[in-house]
C-alpha cells in the first residue's frame, strides 16, 4: 500500500511538472519574475551594495593566489 | 548533508528547481530560484547570485513564486533541508559564484525582531557546519557588516561560496 501510494504521489510530481513545463518558456519566466522574486532581488541589490570593501572572499581569492 | 530530503527539478539551463513538500496538509509545489544580481561598483568583483525559495502558486492561468507563505505542513526541516542541498548543488556547479541567501521576513518575524527562516537556514548549516565548513565558505552579514561565518551568531545575510 505504501509502494502504491508513493507510486500515486510521484505521478502526482510527474502530471505538475509536465503542466509546469508545458509552455516551458513563458512559465519559467513568469516565475523568475515573480513580484517575490523582483523584491528579494533588490533587497540583496540594496544590503549588498553597503557592505564595504575590502571582501573577505575576495581576500581569501587573494590568498589563493599567492 | 546527511538528511532526509525531497528529490527535486531543475529546468534546464536555467537557475529553477522545483520539488514537492509532501506533509499533513498535502502536496505543496516548491521552487528555489537562483538570480544573479546585477554587478555594481561598491560591492564584490565575484558574480553574486540570490536565493529565492516559496510556493508554486498560480494566478492569473500563470504561475508565480510566493515566498510568504508558512505552509504548515509538518515537514520544515526536510524542506529546508532540500533547499540547501540545491544550493550547494548549485554552487558546485558554479565554483565562481558568491552565493546571497535572506530568509523572507512576515509579520511575526517582523514582530519579534527575528527572521525566522533564517533561523531555520542557520540551524541548517550550524548542525552540518563540520560537513559543508570543509567544503564551501560562509559570511554572515550583521547591521551591514561581513564577518567570517559563526556558528551560533544570527545574521541579516548569510553569503556562501565554493571553496
Amino acid at each position: 500500500m505504501i509502494t502504491s501510494m508513493k507510486k500515486h504521489r510521484a505521478e502526482e510530481h510527474e502530471a505538475f511538472l509536465e503542466e509546469l513545463l508545458k509552455d516551458k518558456e513563458k512559465i519559467i519566466a513568469a516565475i523568475k519574475n515573480s513580484p517575490s522574486v523582483i523584491r528579494k532581488q533588490q533587497e540583496a541589490i540594496e544590503q549588498l551594495s553597503k557592505l564595504k570593501p575590502p571582501f573577505p572572499w575576495d581576500k581569501d581569492r587573494r590568498e589563493e593566489a599567492v | 548533508m546527511n538528511k532526509d530530503i525531497y528529490p527535486f527539478y531543475q529546468a534546464e539551463d536555467d537557475f529553477l528547481y522545483f520539488f514537492v513538500s509532501s506533509g499533513i496538509k498535502g502536496d505543496i509545489q516548491k521552487a528555489v530560484v537562483i538570480s544573479d544580481v546585477p554587478d555594481s561598483s561598491n560591492y564584490p568583483s565575484d558574480s553574486v547570485y540570490n536565493l529565492g525559495f516559496g510556493d508554486v502558486v498560480a494566478v492569473s492561468s500563470s504561475w508565480i513564486l510566493d515566498d510568504s507563505p508558512r505552509s504548515g505542513n509538518g515537514d520544515m526541516p526536510k524542506v529546508i533541508a532540500t533547499v540547501a542541498l540545491i544550493a550547494m548543488d548549485f554552487l558546485r556547479e558554479h565554483p565562481w559564484a558568491l552565493l546571497s541567501l535572506e530568509g523572507y521576513v512576515d509579520e511575526k518575524s517582523a514582530l519579534q525582531g527575528k527572521n525566522h527562516r533564517n533561523i531555520l537556514y542557520q540551524r541548517a548549516i550550524d548542525s552540518n557546519w563540520a560537513e559543508l565548513s570543509t567544503e564551501f565558505r560562509f559570511w554572515g552579514v550583521k547591521s551591514g557588516k561581513t564577518e567570517d561565518y559563526i556558528v551560533g551568531n544570527q545574521y541579516d545575510r548569510i553569503l556562501v561560496n565554493f571553496k
